[in-house]
């Protein structure tokens, strides 16, 4: 956060205190439901898939979490569920203290707007906005005044590198500068977690390096969860949870 | 960071959100000029277009201009009068101090030109004619301004009525006679030529105190025909037929370009009407609904159509946008921000076609009228008002309001995981 801002700073507990905690997580989708077509028959048949499966993981300030799995594993699932998009069928998803799958929807996007950030790995960014613009988006929410979401944007772009870019149209930069607006967007609201799915998924290895660089830097301030099938995104992690099929398969620290 | 709630948050966070509306509208101009967008822009334009058109032809119907291009004429007439005594006097009753009141008329804002109209049948002799003849003979009182009396000018006759003399009669008489084309011919007589005249209702003779002073072009006839017509000053034709007494006329003839006119007209006389020419009419215009009634019906057509058009591309819009609401709500933008966004780009795209329609219908009835005008000498048909802009808009945004449901709900069922996974 730059300072002399007057945006409001969430509080912060104690570092060791998990930001993000969910424990036995399970999620079914619906696959298909079939009714009767007789009015007078109400039953109807439910299919349903499981995608994740007693899943639990506490994420704390300054660390990077990754999680690990081949292609539809479960980990965008989880990361949605994170994020609360949808609640989970069973389990429960703690975020600073309120429990997900007790908040109403409007509820739950309050609660990301105030301690979230996001990465995609399709970025994202809305291509009729600047670079700066598409950072300062979410402060619109806030109310920031204007000029108080250019100077935020523009601090921000300039930590990331991209201070001779803020003017710049998303077709005009290439994908790790996206990327890197992208995280940029996700910090502007001073969040206290970042939920990264594939941030390197759509980036050369060179590029996806940098990216990592920029994410890795943001961590003493925040926590980040970082989803990918890339073993080498994976190695700037502190701990990994690897899924297969829904379940937890591994944990273990990223040295692996 | 936690949301500011102050006044001033709020405003920042509205005009953020209008911008990024904005900025939404923009984005799906980028694929070239026939896109969604522009599409619906034209139509909104179109409709709106044809709606104010079609509301200034009504405008010009209700204020009678279409009839009448600028000039229109009114008849104050006692109210027991028919329309043929508006022709010819049979013994009607007549009004009064008209002299007065004559100056009262012409003194009402708009009116061009007024006078009192005394018609009475006179038998006038040219000097080179064979026998009398009887003419149709109109007393006037002739003003600065050019005017026709029964399709006769006046302005070969000296402005005023000098022989009246403040009701005393005893001004001195023009003699001038201003014959019509008919009358001329069949008196055989030319300008410069003395008359003889006389009264069959009193019997009055008057020898050699009159001569013609102009003479109609042979083209132009009245518009009750060929008649044989000869206007002459009113106090001249009072004193001849006995009208003086009272200072009498059947009825005032007023040419004004201001239609408003009218209404300061019926206070003058107690008793008496005021006859418009579509007035002669056995279905006047004015008296009818049926400018309100076009104007509503083209109303309640555009709105229609143009709310349909709105509320199907915008939903096809928001359709295709569910990416970008998703992205707007995986960033923590509210429900509420978000179905704002979408609104203010419908309205917005409603109110540009609407101004884009109001000059669409500027050029249209500048080209229309004048098409009539010079190219089939019509007068014109179209009255544009700026209010009129004002309406196109309001009914545009009008259009737009009425379309937000449908786009509102298809942005409301945007799935955000499903949408950020595709």
């Amino acid at each position: 956060m730059a300072p002399g801002t007057a945006i409001q700073t969430a509080e912060r507990g104690d570092s060791s205190d998990p930001l993000l905690r969910c424990t036995d997580v399970t999620h079914e989708y619906v696959r298909g439901r079939t009714s009767s077509w007789l009015p007078w028959r109400s039953d109807t048949v439910t299919a349903t898939a499981t995608a994740l499966s007693d899943v639990s993981i506490a994420v704390t300030r300054g660390e990077i979490v990754g999680i690990a799995g081949p292609s539809g594993s479960g980990k965008s699932t989880l990361l949605h569920l994170l994020a609360g998009f949808f609640p989970p069928s069973a389990g429960e998803i703690e975020l600073a203290g309120r429990e997900l799958g007790s908040l109403s929807r409007t509820e739950r996007t309050v609660l990301r707007h105030r301690h979230l950030g996001m990465v995609f790995q399709g970025f994202h960014l809305l291509p009729t906005l600047s670079a700066r613009a598409n950072v300062a988006l979410p402060l619109i929410q806030l109310g920031v005044p204007r000029s108080e979401r250019r100077a935020r944007a523009e601090s921000l772009l300039e930590q990331v590198g991209l201070g001779d870019r803020l003017t710049h149209r998303p077709g005009q930069l290439s994908g790790g500068e996206q990327q890197r607006v992208a995280i940029a967007r996700a910090l502007v609201t001073d969040p206290d977690v970042i939920l990264a799915d594939e941030p390197t998924g759509e980036l050369d290895s060179e590029t996806g390096e940098t990216v990592l660089d920029v994410l890795t830097g943001v961590v003493d301030e925040t926590a980040v969860v970082l989803a990918s099938h890339d073993r080498a995104a994976l190695a700037v992690a502190d701990r990994r949870l690897e899924i297969v099929d829904g379940q937890v398969t591994v944990r273990g620290d990223g040295s692996g | 960071m936690a949301p500011a709630d102050d006044a001033g948050s709020v405003l920042a966070r509205w005009r953020g959100v209008l911008g990024l509306a904005g900025r939404r509208l923009l984005r799906r101009t980028d694929n070239g000029l026939f896109n969604r967008v522009t599409v619906t822009v034209l139509v909104v334009a179109v409709t709106v277009a044809l709606l104010v058109v079609v509301t200034g032809v009504s405008a010009g119907l209700a204020s009678e201009s279409t009839v009448r291009s600028d000039a229109a004429d009114y008849w104050i007439v006692p109210e027991s009068a028919n329309t043929l005594t508006s022709v010819v006097s049979v013994q009607g009753p007549q009004l009064g101090d008209v002299h007065r009141r004559t100056d009262e008329i012409r003194s009402i804002a708009g009116v061009t030109a007024a006078t009192p109209v005394l018609v009475e049948v006179l038998r006038i002799r040219a000097e080179n004619g064979e026998r009398p003849e009887f003419v149709l003979a109109i007393g006037v009182i002739p003003g600065e301004a050019p005017a026709r009396v029964a399709g006769v000018p006046t302005s070969g006759l000296a402005p005023g009525d000098p022989h009246y003399s403040d009701g005393s009669y005893d001004g001195p008489v023009t003699g001038e006679v201003a014959l019509s084309g008919a009358a001329a011919d069949l008196l055989n007589a030319s300008a410069g030529d003395d008359l003889t005249v006389g009264s069959p209702a009193t019997g009055t003779v008057a020898y050699s105190e009159y001569s013609v002073a102009a003479v109609s072009e042979p083209g132009a006839q009245s518009p009750r025909g060929s008649l044989p017509v000869a206007v002459v000053h009113l106090s001249e034709l009072q004193s001849l037929s006995g009208a003086a007494d009272g200072d009498g006329a059947d009825q005032f003839l007023v040419q004004t370009n201001s239609p408003g006119v009218r209404s300061e007209l019926q206070g003058t006389y107690p008793g008496t009407t005021v006859v418009s020419r579509g007035g002669l009419n056995p279905e006047p215009i004015l008296s009818s609904d049926l400018p309100l009634a076009i104007s509503g019906t083209a109303l309640l057509v555009v709105v229609v159509i143009g709310t349909l058009f709105v509320a199907t591309t915008m939903g096809l819009e928001a359709e295709a946008d569910r990416q970008f609401l998703a992205v707007l709500a995986a960033l923590g933008l509210s429900k509420r921000t978000r179905l704002a966004v979408v609104a203010g780009t419908t309205l917005g795209l409603a109110a540009v076609g609407g101004v884009v329609g109001v000059g669409l219908a500027a050029v249209s009835a500048a080209a229309l009228n004048w098409l009539l005008t010079t190219q089939f000498s019509l007068p014109a048909v179209v009255r544009l008002h700026p209010l009129l802009g004002v309406y196109g808009i309001g009914v545009a945004i009008l259009m737009g309001l009425f379309a937000l449901p449908y786009p509102l709900r298809v942005a409301s069922e945007t799935a955000t995981s499903r949408e950020l996974r595709r």
